[in-house]
């Protein structure tokens, strides 16, 4: 083959490494969350539960049980899809859910629970978003596992209703409960 | 009830359409290769089948989006009984499943088109080859529909009595015509790459060849530019956030191809006049229509995040790489195999029609390199683990600026040139003119606008040269060339328009309760008060202003809906618009009890841009009518 022949493959093979870099980027998760959190102590909040707005629930309520706690609200139509996920992780023995309910409408998002039933221990209710800056959270569904000593553990962006994140999040759970 | 059940039937003739795809396609190439002649008579008859049982099948699924049938799953997810009944029909592409239809069906009107169309021109051996090219297209694009992404399912046997609704943003007359007009031009490209495909497989590219590829490469640029223009008006009209450009990656990915079927569009030229340049005529018809797949694929896999939220499943991402990959590569081995032989050499002076091709062609391969560089990089860094990175608009603008001007410079110059070699005097000559208006027009910008950088002067002037040396052009060259200029003119505008909204822009941002006043440039916006609204699907506030400039007085009421069904809120920017300025009010949160957040903008030029798209689009069209009249009289 003379030199110019040998040029004619250039396209090809560009375009084939091109190919192997976004066959990784689509596999490799961009969504996991920033790994500033994980291993900090989870930062503060103080929010109304969604049920009883005189009723504040505070960070400090997440030491004792393993915790999960995510991130929804009703206008997200991701979220509507990850009902069955939350409803395996609820048969977890001995673990604490907590739901924090985002820049939502107060009624829409208890119609949301109503539909699909409401796995949760408790509802935060966090109408303007703020305490949410401090975990990292611009956008739902996120999801948080935070350890017996109050912890950030895990956290993942996007939604639960993908291969192979149930299984991922039930074993960190029950690897945390066993530490 | 019989209506109840036209979807099934719908999913029917897709299923149907996806076999006579592959009757094309296996039949269409077993007849070439075997050199079987009444076999080949066979291919359109399949061709015509797919394509009218497609079209079916696509009008079932708007008439479910039509008649509020909420027990099909992609209706409910996607639209709303309270719905406008022209926004129910455009919910059928606002999502993922419905809008890989559209691409399907759009494909299957070019092959229908083209099948029918190149009836009289086209020998049938090559006709049929051609289109075999297009049933594998088919073929993979229908697997991906029904197999990953079938809109036709149904919520059986509970569904529920209303849908989700359509995104907020959706809802608008310029994204309701914007991405069909989209597609038609990324689609378009998929018949300029069978012809492509062909001609490498018969190992011969001539002037034959040319006259058959230029109308489609024509039409389908043209239904580009124009779904670009449109996007671009949507997004300033509807984003609420007064750009007109994001250097967003789906923004970048309709870009790229555009940017290769300029180049490809030009090279062609080259081709037929000269005969040369063949082999990277051949490889830009390939890459134009692999970048419409690989922006199929950046948008429908969400491997980069963008403002536009689409679905992402790296099942359906992974299906479509795979077909992107096996349909390149193949065609890239095809190419790097066969193309050798094409190879010719012609020789001309600088002075040439020949060297500013050439140079176009540079500049449009270099641009699309770099903005497919800049719209990958974070991906490549997040893949190799360096970290997360955004790059923005600062690293295109700096690249792409340099380019426009050499670009501009080089459009002023080349139309004035001949074939092979041009006395330079004579150019030079021609350019008098025109170089003296633009100079004067650029010193009365700089005379009135002392604060502006040397590099927007030098573009000012060179956007305004490439317009005036283009009239100069299309008065002294026949009328058969006046699409080119027309294309060329419209460059020149949007450049202009360009500049003009970089530096004749005024901005506001400010809180304001009803009896305040804001004051911008020689404007008094004076806030009068917010009323409630309600629309057929929406509610929400409107802002009543009266705008106030010297003696003239107008009205303007930004508004703030919250559409049923989704309780995003929505800013509907109130624009005034004449041929110098845009006067465009964003009403924001309210804050406090009385105030709003009320955003002022002053745009001047703004509206050249478009403009300038849409006489690019015209010229493109014009062309395209001249080279299907060439082609009948059998030039």
């Amino acid at each position: 083959m003379t030199k110019k022949e040998i040029c004619l493959y250039f396209p090809l093979i560009l375009f084939f490494l091109l190919g192997i870099f976004l066959s990784f980027g689509l596999f490799k998760d961009l969504r996991q969350i920033p790994s500033e959190l994980i291993d900090k102590p989870a930062p503060h909040f103080l929010l109304p539960s969604l049920f009883d707005e005189r009723k504040k629930i505070s960070s400090n309520r997440l030491k004792g049980k393993v915790t999960f706690i995510h991130v929804w609200a009703s206008w997200c139509r991701t979220c509507q899809q990850e009902k069955n996920v939350l409803w395996q992780v609820k048969q977890i023995q001995n673990l604490k859910m907590i739901a924090w309910n985002y820049k939502d409408q107060p009624l829409e998002a208890k119609q949301f629970l109503e539909r699909q039933g409401n796995p949760y221990d408790e509802v935060l209710w966090d109408e303007k978003g703020v305490d949410a800056i401090k975990w990292g959270i611009y956008a739902v569904p996120q999801t948080f596992v935070v350890d017996k000593h109050g912890v950030v553990r895990y956290g993942y962006q996007g939604s639960l209703n993908k291969y192979g994140i149930e299984k991922e999040i039930q074993l960190i759970i029950k690897r945390l409960q066993n530490e | 009830m019989f209506f109840k059940i036209l979807p099934e039937l719908g999913h029917l003739l897709l299923i149907f359409a996806f076999l006579f795809s592959i009757c094309q396609t296996s039949i269409g190439l077993w007849a070439f290769f075997k050199k079987d002649n009444i076999l080949m008579y066979w291919v359109p008859a399949w061709v015509y089948a797919e394509v009218s049982f497609l079209f079916l099948s696509y009008f079932f699924l708007t008439y479910a989006f039509f008649i509020n049938d909420f027990s099909l799953a992609y209706v409910a997810g996607h639209s709303h009984s309270l719905l406008p009944w022209p926004y129910r029909i455009s919910a059928v592409w606002g999502a993922h499943e419905g809008s890989i239809f559209l691409w399907i069906v759009l494909l299957a009107g070019w092959m229908g088109a083209f099948c029918f169309f190149s009836k009289k021109h086209i020998p049938l051996k090559e006709r049929v080859l051609i289109l075999s090219v297009l049933g594998f297209l088919c073929i993979g694009f229908l697997s991906f529909l029904i197999f990953t992404s079938n809109p036709f399912f149904r919520l059986l046997p509970v569904f529920p009595s209303e849908g989700y609704g359509l995104n907020p943003l959706l809802q608008d007359p310029g994204l309701a015509i914007h991405p069909p007009m989209l597609y038609m031009g990324y689609v378009g490209f998929a018949v300029t790459f069978a012809l492509a495909i062909a001609a490498l497989v018969e190992g011969s590219f001539d002037q034959h060849w040319v006259a058959w590829m230029k109308p489609w490469v024509l039409f389908a640029w043209s239904c580009l530019t124009c779904g670009i223009t449109l996007g671009s008006w949507w997004a300033y009209r509807v984003l609420g956030w007064g750009g007109w450009w994001f250097w967003d990656p789906v923004e970048n990915a309709s870009l790229l191809p555009w940017l290769t079927a300029t180049a490809l569009l030009h090279s062609l030229r080259m081709v037929e006049k000269r005969n040369t340049f063949k082999v990277w005529t051949l490889l830009l018809a390939i890459l134009t229509f692999s970048l419409s797949l690989l922006g199929t694929f950046l948008v429908r896999s969400g491997v980069l995040i963008s403002v536009h939220a689409f679905a992402n499943d790296p099942l359906r991402g992974s299906f479509l790489l795979k077909f992107l990959m096996s349909v390149v590569c193949l065609s890239l081995l095809l190419f790097a195999i066969r193309s050798s032989r094409l190879c010719s050499q012609q020789f001309f002076k600088f002075f040439s029609k020949e060297t500013f091709l050439l140079i176009n062609n540079i500049i449009f391969f270099v641009l699309m390199l770099s903005i497919l560089f800049g719209t990958l990089y974070p991906l490549f860094l997040e893949v190799l683990n360096l970290g997360k990175v955004s790059v923005g608009p600062p690293y295109f603008n700096f690249i792409v600026t340099p380019f426009l001007i050499l670009l501009l410079a080089a459009m002023s110059l080349g139309p004035l040139c001949y074939w092979k070699s041009t006395p330079p005097n004579k150019v030079l000559k021609l350019l008098v003119v025109p170089a003296i208006v633009s100079f004067f027009v650029m010193f009365v910008f700089v005379f009135i606008f002392p604060h502006l950088g040397f590099l927007k002067i030098v573009q000012l002037f060179f956007s305004s040269l490439l317009i005036f040396s283009t009239i100069k052009v299309s008065f002294q060259k026949n009328a058969s060339r006046f699409g080119m200029s027309l294309a060329h003119g419209g460059v020149g505008v949007c450049a202009l328009g360009i500049i003009f909204a970089s530096f004749m822009n005024l901005q506001a941002e400010v809180s304001v309760a009803p009896g305040e006043i804001i004051s911008l440039g020689d404007y008094q916006f004076y806030f009068l008060k917010v009323r409630g609204i309600e629309g057929k699907n929406y509610e929400g506030v409107a802002a009543d202003f009266v705008v106030h400039k010297k003696n003239k007085i107008f009205y303007l009421s930004p508004e703030r809906r919250r559409y049923i069904s989704s309780s995003m809120p929505v800013s509907q920017a109130a624009i005034t618009t004449n041929m110098y300025r845009d006067l465009y009010l964003v009403l924001g949160e309210p804050l406090g009890k009385k105030n709003w957040a009320v955003r002022v903008y002053n745009k001047a030029g703004v509206r050249f841009i478009w403009l300038g798209g849409f006489l690019m689009m015209l010229g493109g069209l014009m062309a395209w009518r001249d080279s299907v009249k060439r082609k009948g009289r059998g030039q």
